[in-house]
This record gives C-alpha cells, structure tokens and sequence, in this order.
C-alpha cells in the first residue's frame, strides 16, 4: 500500500499549485446556555415536483445541529506548533475559529447511530479534532485527536432538536494503559484516550445502548528495541452504557483486550459477544504475546448482562477475523460470521488473513466455531452466475464457447462446491486449471470482502414446521481481493451482489450461496437498510476505497434499491451530501430512513491536498438527511394498539386500522445500532398471525429467544398494494423481553 | 524453541506485511530493505524501521545535541536534551516530514534563509521520513537481483548515511539496502491430489493459504483423519464427530487458529498428543507449513508440497502445487 501511496501522493503534490487560506474573524465559544437556547433545526422536506417520489422516494434538504459546542474545547497543547501554510481549512459553517482562521471546535458528525427505543437517535463523532491536523494526520492523530462528542437527536415531521448527554465524551477517559513493562500510553495530558471512535454500539436487552472498544490515541514513547515517535491508536477494552432516560453515559466492566474495530451480537439471553478488533493499529506486535502479533484479537470474550462483567471466552472460542466482522445470531442460537469485515491496517494483514474467507459459525454453549465453507462456495448456479462464468471465460472458439454454455446451462439450479467442476472435461480445454479457478471465483465475487454490508433478510418460519429454519444474508459491492491477496483488496469495488443461505436444523448448518442481480454501480462502503418490507435500499459510499487512497475517489450520492421478489437492483433518489467514509444510514420508527455520518480521512492523509472532481478534502459532514422511500407515498395501514412489552411465546393482540384481510404480515425489526457499515444485530422477524378479524390481528411471537433476541423492537403490519407491492405502517415500539438481570455469579 | 516460535511469528507477519504493500503498489520482483547498523555515539539509538515509507528513528540518551544535516551540510533537525527542534526555514525539513514530502513554503525554498529553530517535541526521540533510506535511493542491479533470487536471503547491496553533526563534531548515521526477492511475487497454490477418500479439500487463498478439509455428506462415518505436523507429529485430527488439536504439536502451536493460551509455553517433543476438541462440526480450515517458505526458482514452474495424513492408520496424502508469478501492474 505505501507504494501506491507514495506515487500517488507524490504526483498529486506537484498538482498543488495554488491555495488560497480563507479569512476568517474569530468566533466566540458559545456557552452551553447558547446551545440549549440554538438547539433545534428545520427540516425542509423534499420536493415530489421534481422527481417521482412514489417510484424513487425523496430526500429531505440537510440539517444540522445549529451550534457548535464542546464544553472544554478541543484544541489542546500541541506540541508541533506550526502552522503549515498550505492546509486545507475545513468550512467555516461546521465549526469556530480563532483569529488565524483556525478551527477551534467542529460539530460532531453522526458517524455511529442508535435508535432509541422512546424514539430519539443517539449518535456519536469519529476522528474529533483532524481539523487541528496541521500536515498529516498519519503523523499527528495522537497529538491533535480527541475523545469523540456524543448527541442525543429528536425528530419530529419538521423540525430536529440537539441535546447533549452527560458527558458529553461518554467519559472512557481511563488510567494510563501499559504498553510494555514500564512503558505506558495515556499518559501525555491529551484528552484523547478514551475515544468513542472505532467502538461498536448495541442495544441492551433493556433499551439501554452500550459503547465497547474504541481508540486510544497516543505518540508511541521511545525505547530501545522498539519504532518510537509514530503515532498509535490503541484499542481500548472499555465499555460504557448510555442511558436514555437519565441521558448519562456510565462504565461499565472493561474486556480483557483491548478493541479497536470489534463486533457486538446479542446472544439469546441478552448477553452480549465480541470478537476482534486489534489491540494496536498500526504496529500489531506484541512481545509478550508473539501469538498475536500481526493479527486481529483472536479472543472473543461475553458480557454478562446481569452481572455487567465481561468473560475470556478461552482457546477454543478464538478466530482470526477481520476487523469490523459482519456477524448475526442465527436461529440456533449461533452467531454467524458472513466472510465481510473491514481490513485496512496500512502495514498489512494477519498473517491467518486466509481464514477470514471462511464463513463459520460460534456456539456460545460450546465456546467453539464451526466452519461452514468458502465465502460464496458451494453455490447454487443460476442465471446471474452463468453469466459471470461465461463471461470470466471469455472464450474465442466458437464451438468451445457453444458446448461450455451448454455445460453451464445445464448444471443451472444445482449446487456446486468447486465451479469448475460445471466444466467437467470440458474444462482442461480451457488452460491452467488454477488459473481457470482463480477468474471463475473472482468472477463470482468468492472469498472474503471488505467495505461493505451484510444484511439479513427477513426470518420467515418455515409454513410446513413453523419453526425458523433459514437466515439468509444480502451483500453488494465493496472491495474483494486481488488474487492470492485477499485483503485489503482491491482499491476498486465490485458490483457483485450475492445472497449466502445457512439452513440451520439444531445444531447442524448447511451454507449456500447466489448470486443476485448487480449493483447498477459498483459501490464502496454503501450502508445498506432493510424495509420493513422486504426491500433492502443501500446509500452513501463512494466508487473508490477511500481508506487506500483517500480524496481519489468519488462519492456516490444516488441509492439503489434491492426487490427482493426479482432479487435485482435499481438506482432511486439521490442524496444531497457526499457521504464516504463512516457514514450512516438507520430505519427511523415512522419508516423513514435517516442518513448520516461522513468523516472521512484527508486527501492522501495529508492536510495540504485537495483534488477538483474528487472526494473534497474538507472535513467532517455534520448533516442528516431524511429518506422517504416509495411507501412513504402510498396509502399506508396503521397500528392503533398494541402492549409496549411483550414476551417470548406470548399471544399478542395487536389494534390496526385496515381493511379486513388486508394484513400481509407483521414484521418486529430490530432497532438499529450501527456504525461503519455494520449492525451485528440487524434483524427483521415475520410475526405468525393466528387470527385477523375486525380490525384486530392476534400474533403469536415466537418461543425461540435467538430469532426475538430480548430487546427493542420496532413493529410494523404490512399490506399488500394493489400494485403488489408491500406497504408497511408506521412502526410501533415494543420491548421484548427475556434477559434476566439477576446477578447469579458468587 | 520460544526463540524458534517467536521468529516464525514474526516473519509470518513480516510475509504477510510485505507482500500486502506490494499488493497495491507497483509490484517488483525484488524488495529494497534499509538496515541502520549500530551507531558508535555513546547514548544513540538509531532504527530504520517501516512504518508506511522507510522512516529513521533516532533516541537521544546522551545529554548532547545530535544535528541531522540535509546533503547540502544544512541542519534541519535538532534533538537534544532539551527535546526536539525543527528548522522551518530549511526545505529538508518539510521534504522529510511525510512519506510523499510536503511542499516547502517560500520561505524555505531559499537554502540561504536563516533558520528559523521551532519546538516539535518535548521528548529525546524523533522519527522522519529521510529519503537517502528510501527504497527509491538505491536500483539493484539484474545480477544482483538473480544473485538475491538464488540466496532466498535478502543480501546487503549497498550502503546509506545520514550526516550529522554530535556535539558540534562531523558524524554520520550510517546503514546498508538489504535486497530480497520473491515477496513481490505472487503464489498461487493449488491441489493436485487428495488420497482421502470421502473428504474434500480447497485451498482458501491469501498471502499464505489455508486448506479446508471438508467431510462430504456421503463420507465414512467412523473414519478418522489425522493432520501430521511439521516434524510429521499429529497435528489435526477430524472425524464426523468433530475436530481436534494436538496442543503439544509444535506446528499447532506456531500455525493454530486458537494458540493464545499456549503462547510462550514450550512444547514437549517427546509427549503424547493432547487433544483438544475446537469444533463440533466434521470441516476445518488451518494453515499448514508445508505451503509456506517455499523458495521459488523461476516464473511459471511450480513446486510441488505435500501434506502427510494419517487415516484410520493408513498414510496418505494431500498433495500440491504452488505457482509464482509476476502480477500485471
């Protein structure tokens, strides 16, 4: 990566030929006074006479928070106190300045989001103070970034208002860690050890939210036998919970390892389990444990809910995962990982990387995993892949080409565990037989991919046995490997869309996997969102990976909608604010859709760039837009009633205002907790209906507590349109629940 | 054996480092290294070490003041007791603060601007990204680059310095290019053979592969396949009711997907396997050495390895092939 890098950055510095440094009169810092008096946004709906909104949907115009504020600042004692002449200087609307034209503070962006279950939106900063970065901010993170903001967001049809939780940094602000005997990092007065940035978020059985991991920043110190003067981030093992109804963030039990990049699933009984993230980003070892060196955090560890303590899962729990693994509780009760995760540390991977290729699942009643085969592999030949195939062949003789598509076509509908096996004898006709394996798997989107969703369909019960017997999980674009190099990848992204299957029958689990229709544009870190009916919309992203080579790519504005029925994507709306990396997108309880997030990294990681038609070097995205998809426009049911806290196996009343029969299905979807493309709890479980009569439908929910994992939920009943398309209802909030709170440890 | 285990480790992770870099750059068949050698100023500790470009890092314990000099004998870094300076004046600065340089305001592009001294830390180290280290500084011959190809060690090519001036006094911080071949090559492996009847395998690619060892559904219920390690110890053993691990195999140890709990403890060469069950599940995926330090000769012309298994007592094996090739930029 520093080579491409290097020629990159290189080339791009002798296109810097004039800056021009913007005037700016200093701000004065407002009080928190001024920020509670400032608090409250419009929100400016989008126009329908533009556009089909009942084809497309719309966006509503950006709106941010009106103040800027952080109680004690950001800026702090930097110890390089130069001013490079030739910075960038972020946009004045987003943050205060002082009398150079310097920013002060900026707003925080909503690179992490929650939904609360009494239905504001909890979201958090990432990377707070880059815009003090003077050169680069590879060389400077650890002097200039600080603890990340936090902000509580409540919307109703016309208007957003911003408060401020306590504290406002969610106050991981630890004890110095020690790095190498007598050597420790935290240490150096910066407030910046105890991040939110990099953390994952999740709802707790009891609608609380809970931060684990996060980033301390630091200058690694010097000592013989060791790089010295390099910045480090530093995965930190805090947990911390938010509380809606006091809006205070408190500590929680610490994990044993540090975690920067983990992923969070609830379990079935509400204990929470976490896996990977890496203890140092930049230089992965560690001498007194050379088993970890050069990799992720193989040691998974589990949060006792009741207890609020954290357990080593032992030896046979751990795996080598990528950073950020996408991974979802299965209806046995296992937690899948789907071959998708972030891998992007600059110096190279794991040394196991080849593993993340590997789709597998943990049973946390055996602490061990079970490896269910090659991410895209056995898979179930349709049109979409014989088209792939054949194409990947490119074959030039017109009989070869005739007799291979007649192979192909008839091995449509199968299963295949090896695609070249389709080929049969055919195939040694067609060259090396290694390198024919390699273009047919690339060509099928196989193996491990980074910078991208993986989303879970809807949990439907199987009709004959009413049991849920089937996950299947939807990803489309991000970046695959380059051959033997399976990641970081490569730095452009794919189109490819593929569904993987787990049938799940108790304990054993079969794995398959297909190919959709494409992307209509391949699409880097698009955040994906499940409807509550069926349909899956993607947004934001970019055409380039923004982490390799940031500012050389270019932002993808348009979303593009998934139907699930056709299994094919079409382009919709587009949004108004360039969105690429850490950006967010969350169903909001009326349907809705809320996008957020952008704070990206400098342009080639230094502050003196900025490319005309790239990625704009300018900082962090403050602004929300409001996405009303197609059913927003459409005559919709609506729940009256129904009880606020339901239980598993309970017999559920639920009041609705429709015509009789005309409910499709009752749908509980999972309120969101998501940041950098990942929501290891995202889940949308079709409800069984017993009875409909009279405006009144009975549900039965489910007994099983790993398809209703305990928790928020936001519940919704579909209708089907006279144009058979399913039109959901506003949600109604429900708490299901289930988890035990009862400390039982001596 | 720590010592063994630990280098193993580490150069697993350096493999890996080196061939992702290559993976995004322009790709090579050889790779340019610098190596800092010891300084003989008391209180010195030089390193050239790779962070994302090759950078020099310098702690001074000495209580004197070390000058780093440009090539023009101008200084434009000062560390001392008092901590670290930079000349803002001084282009060599700015072209050394980053990997790709910065652009040097005017005012530093005039080498006769008087310096201009300002604090960059309080610390007795610093790190810069000086490019007499670069890998750009020095261009292998063709010879040598075979030569390095046929030792498969990275031989010392050439030499660098950095002058300085210690306590007012001439110096210099010297070093040597260390040149090795084949990590900027890719290799492909592949199987071209497995004796076990009823079980399939895959090779899961990346910088060094995996296989996947797969019971199929019609394969013999009571069989069991035992993975030989290195030193043809068992290693894997996996049957329909499951998989396990020899914990006392030095190759699981070294390769294992769940050895945290074993890191730094010897292995016993001479015990009894001790299985550990890891999965319930008749599928498991490792990594084993026989892929892996394979020294290529030439583009194109495979070398063959082979992985020794034991079924129900009889041998067999899994056999293989790993191609190197030179990538398209």
């Amino acid at each position: 990566m520093h080579n491409f890098l290097k020629v990159t950055s290189s080339s791009l510095l002798l296109t810097v030929s004039a800056i021009s440094i913007t005037s700016f009169a200093q701000t004065t810092e407002p009080t928190e006074q001024d920020y509670e008096n400032n608090s409250t946004a419009p929100i400016v709906s989008g126009d329908c006479a533009d556009t089909n909104c009942a084809e497309n949907g719309v966006f509503t115009q950006p709106f941010v928070e009106p103040v800027v504020y952080r109680p004690d600042g950001v800026r702090q004692s930097n110890e390089v106190p130069i001013n490079n002449p030739l910075r960038q200087i972020t946009r004045d609307e987003r943050c205060t300045f002082d009398e150079e034209g310097r920013p002060i503070n900026c707003k925080p962006s909503g690179t992490s989001v929650a939904q609360l279950y009494d239905g504001r939106i909890l979201y958090y900063n990432a990377l707070e103070g880059t815009e003090n970065v003077e050169f680069s901010v590879f060389l400077e993170v650890g002097q200039v970034v600080v603890d990340d903001q936090t902000r509580v967001l409540e919307l109703d049809e016309n208007e957003a208002k911003f408060s401020i939780p306590s504290p406002v940094t969610a106050g991981a602000e630890e004890p110095a860690t020690e790095l190498f005997p007598g050597l420790t990092a935290g240490d150096d007065g910066i407030k910046n050890d105890g991040a939110l940035f990099c953390s994952d978020l999740k709802h707790l059985a009891d609608g609380r939210v809970m931060a684990v991991g996060g980033t301390n920043y630091y200058s690694e110190p010097g000592i013989p036998g060791t790089g010295f003067g390099l910045p480090e981030l530093e995965g930190l093992d805090s947990a911390r919970i938010f509380n809606p109804r006091t809006n205070d963030w408190t500590q929680t039990g610490s994990m044993t390892y540090g975690r920067w990049y983990p992923s969070l699933t609830t379990l079935p009984n509400g204990d929470m389990f976490v896996s990977s993230g890496v203890t140092k980003l930049l230089k992965p070892v560690y001498p007194d444990n050379l088993a970890q060196s050069g990799r992720n955090v193989t040691r998974t560890e589990t949060y006792d809910l009741s207890c609020g303590v954290w357990e080593d899962n032992g030896g046979t729990a751990e795996r080598s995962l990528p950073l950020y693994p996408r991974q979802h509780l299965l209806p046995n009760g296992q937690v899948y990982y789907n071959g998708v995760g972030q891998a992007f540390n600059p110096f190279g991977q794991a040394y196991d990387q080849a593993l993340w290729n590997i789709v597998g699942a943990y049973d946390p009643e055996a602490g061990k995993w079970t490896d269910l085969g090659y991410a895209g592999l056995p898979l179930r030949f349709n049109d979409y892949a014989l088209d792939e195939v054949t194409g990947a062949l490119n074959i030039t003789n017109p009989f070869l080409a005739r007799t291979v598509k007649r192979t192909l076509l008839g091995a449509t509908g199968s299963i295949v565990e090896d695609p070249l096996d389709l080929l049969g004898p055919v195939a040694r006709l067609l060259g090396n037989p290694t390198d024919l394996r390699s273009k047919v798997e690339t060509a099928l989107g196989a193996g491990f991919r980074g910078s991208t969703h993986s989303i879970m369909l809807p949990l439907k019960p199987n009709e004959a046995t009413g049991k849920y017997e089937k996950a299947e999980f939807l990803t489309a674009g991000g970046v695959m490997g380059l051959g033997v190099a399976t990641s970081p990848g490569s730095y452009l992204p794919t189109n490819l869309s593929r569904i993987d299957t787990v049938n799940v029958d108790g304990f054993e689990m079969e794995y398959e996997s297909r190919l959709t229709g494409k992307l209509n544009q391949p699409r880097w870190y698009g955040t994906a969102v499940l409807l509550p009916n069926s349909e899956v919309i993607v947004f934001s992203g970019a055409n380039r990976d923004e982490v390799v080579a940031p500012g050389s790519g270019q932002a993808i504005r348009q979303a593009e909608l998934f139907n699930p029925e056709t299994e094919t994507w079409r382009p919709i709306a587009s949004a108004t604010q360039e969105r690429t990396y850490h950006n967010t997108a969350m169903l909001l309880q009326d349907g809705r859709v809320l996008i957020g997030g952008h704070s990206p990294i400098n342009t080639a990681y230094l502050y003196t760039i900025n490319l005309p038609g790239f990625s704009p070097n300018d900082g962090r995205d403050p602004s929300f837009e409001i996405y009303s998809p197609p059913y927003m426009f459409k005559d919709r049911p609506e729940i009256k009633n129904v009880k606020r806290n339901i239980s598993h196996g309970e017999s559920v009343n639920v009041s609705i205002d429709a015509a009789e029969g005309e409910i499709d299905s009752v749908v509980l979807v999972r309120n969101t907790s998501m940041t950098h493309v990942i929501d290891g709890d995202q889940r949308t479980v079709h409800i069984p209906i017993s009875s409909q009569s009279n405006n009144k439908l009975k549900i039965e929910i489910p007994e099983n507590k790993a398809v209703v994992p305990p928790g928020p939920y936001i519940m919704f009943v579909n209708k089907k349109d006279s144009d058979g398309s399913i039109v959901p209802s506003p949600g109604y909030q429900v708490m299901v629940d289930g988890a035990s709170f009862q400390c039982d440890a001596g | 054996m720590a010592s063994l285990k630990k280098t193993i480790a580490l150069s697993l992770a350096i493999t890996a480092c080196a061939v992702m870099a290559e993976a995004h750059g322009g790709i090579d068949d050889y790779q340019i290294r610098p190596v800092a050698e010891k300084t003989s100023i008391s209180g010195i500790t030089v390193q050239a070490i790779q962070s994302n470009a090759p950078q020099l890092v310098i702690e001074n314990k000495s209580g004197k003041l070390l000058e780093i000099l440009d090539d023009d004998g101008r200084a434009f870094l000062r560390i001392g007791p008092d901590g670290v300076e930079g000349d803002m004046n001084a282009s060599a600065f700015y072209n050394t603060y980053s990997t790709a340089g910065l652009q040097p305001p005017k005012n530093a592009q005039d080498p006769a601007a008087k310096p201009d001294w300002k604090s960059l830390s309080k610390d007795q180290n610093w790190g810069w990204f000086d490019p007499r280290i670069a890998e750009t500084a020095f261009t292998p011959s063709h010879s040598e680059v075979d030569e390095a190809k046929t030792n498969g060690q990275p031989m010392a090519v050439a030499n660098w310095s950095v002058p300085v001036r210690f306590a007012g006094k001439p110096n210099s911080l010297d070093g040597r290019f260390e040149l090795s071949s084949g990590s900027a090559t890719i290799a492909t492996a592949s199987i071209t053979s497995n004796t076990i009847d009823g079980w399939s395998t895959r090779i899961i690619p990346g910088a060094n592969p995996a296989i996947l060892l797969k019971q199929s559904k019609d394969g013999p219920k009571d069989q069991i396949v035992t993975i030989l390690g290195e030193r043809n110890e068992p290693y894997i053993q996996l049957s329909s009711q499951g998989v396990s691990v020899n914990i006392e195999s030095d190759t699981w140890r070294q390769y294992g997907r769940a050895n945290g709990d074993f890191s730094g403890i010897s292995v016993n060469e001479d015990s009894d396997p001790e299985w550990m069950n890891v999965s319930t599940s008749s599928a498991y995926t490792f990594m084993h050495p026989s892929l892996y330090n394979l020294q290529s000769s030439t583009e194109n012309s495979p070398i063959g390895w082979q992985i020794v298994v034991d079924v129900d007592g009889q041998k067999g094996k899994i056999e293989g092939e790993t191609n190197f090739h030179t990538p398209a930029n």
